[in-house]
C-alpha cells in the first residue's frame, strides 16, 4: 500500500489533484507490470487541505488507519516540515513534494527522500546563467510565505558568492490587493535583474503589474517555473519573462534523447505535446516528476534489498543513499542521483523564456551546478 | 439628567439541586478516560483532538454564546498559547542535560510550557479585554478581526521567532507512563493529561456561567441596557468574558502545541476563530456542551467522509452542517435534548423534559423560568431601587 497525503483542497489544490493523477498513473503501470514484491499496489489518498494539522492528520491515518508503507507528501512545504517527526516515528519513509531546502536539512530526518529539487538546488543551477546573461544589480520582490522568502534567502547568499549585488529585497503580503506600491518601490534606474518569487495567481498579477508599468524591456524578469506552473503563458504580461525549471513544459523542448521517454510519460498522465491536459488546463509537468520518481524508487529499491515489509526498511533506505539512475520511462526528466547524506535528488535543469506566448528553452544546466553543501548527514542517525 | 452610580448587581443566586445531567457528565468524561487505551494510536489522537479544539470552541462559546460577542480574534489567544508552550519547551528541550532524570524533565518539560502558553495568551487577552469590549458589538467584531490580522502578520513577519508558515518543529513531550511515552503519532500519555485538564476547564466554565457571573452574562446578552439599569457593569461583565473566553483558548493551544510537535503561524488566522464559530453553532451555541459535541461530531465528520470522496468531501460537511442548523436552530445538542425528551415522553406519558433552551439557560429549575424568575427579582428590586434613588436625589 502507498500513501498519497495530497492537497486536494485548500491553496495548493491544483497542484495536489494533479501529483494525485501522476500518481494513479505511476501505480496502474507498476501494476501492469506485475505490482511491488509480487503484490499489486494500492494508492490510499488523504487529503492534507494545504495545511501543517490537516496534513499530519492524513499521514497517521494513511499509515496507522489505511497501512501504508510509503508515502508520498504533499507540495505544501509546511505540511512537509511538520510531518517529518511522524515519518521518523512511525519508520515510514517519506516523499515530500514541497521545495522548501530545509525538510532535507536539519528538520528532516532519515526517513525523509526529496525525489525532485529543492529551492537552494534550483538557485545554485541558475545563478550563475542569470548573472552572466541577464545582470549583475538585482532586486527581489518576494511574497512573505516560505516558498518565497527561501528563495529570496538563498538568492542572496548565491549572489553575493558570485559578486553580484542585491539592491534590495521588497516583501509583499500574501495576495495583496495591489501590486503598484510594491512595484514602485523597484529602483529601474539600477537594476538590471527583478526577480519575483510568487504562487500562481500572484505571480500573474505581479507580472501583469510590471507590464503596465512599463518594466517588460526595461529589466529581466526572473522567476522560478513553479511561481506559474499551473499557468498559461500566452499573455502579453508574460512575454520576454525568463523562468528556471526542471523539464521544460513544450514537448518540442525536450533534449532529443529523452524524447521516447517524455512521450510515454506524458501519455500515461494525460499531457499534450504543449503541456496542457484534455480540458486545456496547463499541467504541472516538471512538478510532477516528484511523486511519478518517487514511486520509481521504490519499486527499484523494493526489487533490489527484496523487500517485503515495513521489517526491511532499513535495508531499503540504505540501499537508497546514493542510488543513482539513467533515463528511462521509470525516470523521464533523465538521469540524476539521490545524494547519500541528505536524500536529494540531483538532476538537469533549465532556463525557459516566453517567446510568443510560449515557453522556450535557451539553455540546459547540468546537475552538477546544482549541488550545494548538504545541510545535514542522515546516514550518522540510526533506523 | 445626572445618572447615579449603579448600585452593585443584585445578589442572584440560581437554586441549585441534584442534576441527572451530572451523571451523564461523569459517565462521558468516564468513557472518555477508559475507551482510548483500548483503542489505536490514530484513533486516540482523534479524540484527543476532539478533546484539544472542543475546549476551543468552548472558550469561544462563552465569549460569543453566554456574553454575545462574536470574537473573529479568538485565535490570537490560541496562538499565542500555543507560540508560548512551544518556545518555552523548545528552550527546555535545548538546555536539558543528556542525564537528568524522567521525572524532574517531566515536572519542567510538561508544567512550565503549559504554565508560559497560558500565561501569555490568558495575560494578553485579559489586558486587551477592556479596550476591546468598548468598541461596541458591530464595532467589537471589526476590532477583534483586526487583532487577529495584526497578530498574523507579525507572526509571519518574525519568522526567526515563530517559522512562518512552515512553523517550528518540536519534540514530544516528556511525558511517560511506565514505560509508555508521548509520541508525536500517538499522544499515549498525554491523552489523560489533556482529558483532565479540559475536563477541569469544563467544571471551572460550568461554575462560572451557573453562578451569578453566568446570568449577568446572559442578561448582557439579551439586553444590555436592562443589564445596566439593574446595576451590573456591563463593560466589566463582557471584559470578564472575554478574558475568561481568551484564557481558555490559550490553554487549548498550549495543549495543541504540546502534542502536536509542529505549531505554525496559521493558528493566528482568523479563519480559526470561524472554525469555532462553526463548531459552536453546530453543536449548539449559550451551552457548555454544544461547543464539545459539535466539535466531536464536525470532525468525525470530516474523517468518515474525506474517506468516501476526498475532493469533494467539504461540500458534504458543510451540506451537513447547514441541513443540521436549518433543522435544528438550536444545534445538535437540540436534536439530542429533543430525541431525549421523546423518549421520555413515551416512556412516562404525562410528563416533559427540559428543552435546549433551558438548558442552555443552565438555571436547572425544570421548567425553565429559573433565569425569568431571578432576573425577574433582581430586576423588580433593582427598579424599586433606582426608582428610590431617583426620588432622594430629586
Amino acid at each position: 500500500m502507498i500513501g498519497h497525503q495530497a492537497p486536494l483542497t485548500g491553496a495548493v489544490a491544483a497542484f495536489g489533484r494533479w501529483h494525485n493523477r501522476a500518481l494513479r498513473a505511476a501505480v496502474e503501470r507498476l501494476n501492469a507490470r506485475g505490482g511491488l514484491a509480487g503484490r499489486p499496489v494500492r494508492l490510499a489518498t488523504e487529503d492534507g487541505a494545504s495545511t501543517p494539522e490537516t496534513g499530519q492528520e492524513a499521514f497517521k491515518k494513511l499509515v496507522l488507519q489505511h497501512g501504508a508503507a510509503f508515502v508520498i507528501g504533499s507540495v505544501w512545504s509546511g505540511t512537509n516540515l511538520a510531518t517529518a517527526p511522524l515519518a521518523r516515528e512511525l519508520k515510514t519513509p517519506y516523499f515530500p513534494q514541497g521545495i522548501a531546502t530545509e525538510i532535507v536539512g536539519p528538520q528532516g530526518n532519515r526517513y525523509i527522500f526529496k525525489s525532485y529539487h529543492t529551492v537552494r538546488a534550483a538557485v545554485w543551477a541558475g545563478a550563475e546563467w542569470a548573472v552572466q546573461h541577464l545582470g549583475r544589480r538585482w532586486t527581489i520582490v518576494a511574497s512573505q510565505i516560505e516558498f518565497a522568502q527561501s528563495q529570496a534567502r538563498d538568492w542572496r547568499l548565491k549572489l553575493a558568492e558570485l559578486g553580484a549585488e542585491v539592491l534590495d529585497v521588497i516583501t509583499v503580503p500574501f495576495r495583496p490587493t495591489d501590486f503598484l506600491p510594491y512595484l514602485s518601490k523597484v529602483d529601474l534606474e539600477r537594476t538590471e535583474v527583478l526577480y519575483h518569487a510568487f504562487t500562481a495567481v500572484d505571480t500573474a498579477r505581479f507580472l501583469q503589474a510590471a507590464h503596465e508599468l512599463g518594466v517588460q524591456g526595461r529589466v529581466a524578469l526572473l522567476g522560478l517555473i513553479e511561481g506559474i506552473d499551473v499557468l498559461d503563458t500566452d499573455s502579453p504580461a508574460f512575454e520576454g519573462a525568463y523562468f528556471i525549471s526542471g523539464y521544460p513544459r513544450r514537448a518540442d523542448q525536450v533534449p532529443e534523447e529523452l524524447r521516447p521517454f517524455d512521450r510515454a510519460y506524458r501519455e500515461a498522465v494525460g499531457i499534450d505535446a504543449e503541456g496542457r491536459a484534455a480540458d486545456g488546463s496547463v499541467v504541472p509537468i516538471a512538478d510532477l516528476f516528484g511523486s511519478w520518481q518517487a514511486l520509481s524508487l521504490i519499486a527499484r529499491a523494493v526489487e533490489a534489498v527484496g523487500w517485503r515489509s515495513p521489517g526491511d526498511h532499513p535495508a531499503l533506505i540504505e540501499y537508497l543513499e546514493g542510488f543513482a539512475w539513467e533515463a528511462s520511462e521509470d525516470f523521464p526528466q533523465g538521469a540524476g542521483f539521490l545524494r547519500a547524506q541528505d536524500h536529494l535528488a540531483f538532476h538537469d535543469h533549465y532556463v525557459e523564456r516566453v517567446e510568443r506566448g510560449r515557453l522556450r528553452v535557451l539553455e540546459r544546466l547540468p546537475r552538477a551546478r546544482s549541488l550545494y553543501e548538504p545541510l545535514a548527514d542522515y546516514t550518522t542517525q540510526g533506523l | 439628567m445626572p445618572v447615579s452610580k449603579p448600585t452593585p448587581a443584585p445578589a442572584l443566586r440560581p437554586r441549585s439541586r441534584a442534576r441527572p445531567e451530572l451523571l451523564g457528565v461523569l459517565l462521558v468524561v468516564g468513557l472518555l478516560a477508559l475507551v482510548p487505551w483500548a483503542l489505536g494510536p490514530f484513533e486516540r489522537g482523534l479524540l484527543l483532538r476532539m478533546l484539544i479544539w472542543g475546549l476551543f470552541a468552548l472558550s469561544f462559546d462563552v465569549v460569543f454564546g453566554y456574553a454575545g460577542l462574536l470574537s473573529l480574534g479568538h485565535s490570537v489567544y490560541f496562538g499565542l498559547g500555543a507560540y508560548g508552550a512551544a518556545w518555552t519547551l523548545l528552550a527546555l528541550h535545548s538546555s536539558a542535560s543528556p542525564g537528568a532524570g524522567l521525572g524532574t524533565g517531566m515536572a519542567l518539560g510538561v508544567v512550565l510550557p503549559l504554565l508560559a502558553g497560558l500565561g501569555l495568551g490568558g495575560l494578553i487577552a485579559i489586558g486587551l479585554a477592556p479596550l476591546l469590549v468598548r468598541t461596541g458589538r458591530h464595532g467589537f467584531i471589526i476590532a477583534t478581526a483586526v487583532t487577529a490580522l495584526i497578530a498574523f502578520t507579525l507572526a509571519q513577519s518574525r519568522r526567526d521567532l515563530t517559522g512562518g508558515d512552515d512553523g517550528l518543529t518540536l519534540p514530544p513531550l516528556p511525558l511517560a507512563l511506565g514505560g509508555w511515552r508521548v509520541g508525536c503519532a500517538d499522544p499515549g500519555p498525554a491523552y489523560g493529561l489533556v482529558l483532565l485538564l479540559v475536563a477541569m476547564t469544563v467544571a471551572l466554565y460550568g461554575a462560572i456561567v451557573r453562578g451569578p457571573v453566568g446570568l449577568a452574562l446572559r442578561l448582557v446578552r439579551e439586553n444590555e441596557r436592562r443589564a445596566e439599569a439593574l446595576g451590573f457593569d456591563v463593560l466589566r461583565v463582557k471584559a470578564l468574558a472575554f478574558a475568561l473566553g481568551g484564557a481558555g483558548a490559550a490553554l487549548a493551544g498550549a495543549l495543541y502545541a504540546l502534542t502536536s510537535c509542529h505549531v505554525s503561524t496559521r493558528v493566528f488566522h482568523w479563519l480559526v476563530s470561524a472554525d469555532a464559530l462553526i463548531w459552536t453553532l453546530f453543536g449548539g451555541a449559550g451551552t457548555l456542551v454544544g461547543p464539545l459535541l459539535g466539535t466531536a461530531v464536525f470532525l468525525a465528520l470530516r474523517e468518515g467522509l474525506s474517506g468516501l470522496w476526498p475532493p469533494g468531501y467539504p461540500i458534504l460537511v458543510g451540506l451537513a452542517l447547514l441541513l443540521t442548523v436549518r433543522a435544528f436552530p438550536e444545534g445538535l445538542l437540540g436534536l439530542v435534548l429533543g430525541l431525549a425528551r421523546g423518549a421520555a415522553r413515551w416512556a412516562w406519558p404525562g410528563r416533559t423534559g427540559r428543552t435546549a433552551r433551558e438548558a442552555r439557560n443552565g438555571m436547572s429549575d425544570g421548567d425553565g423560568t429559573g433565569e425569568k424568575r431571578a432576573a425577574g427579582r433582581g430586576g423588580a428590586q433593582g427598579v424599586r431601587r433606582a426608582a428610590g434613588r431617583r426620588q432622594r436625589r430629586f
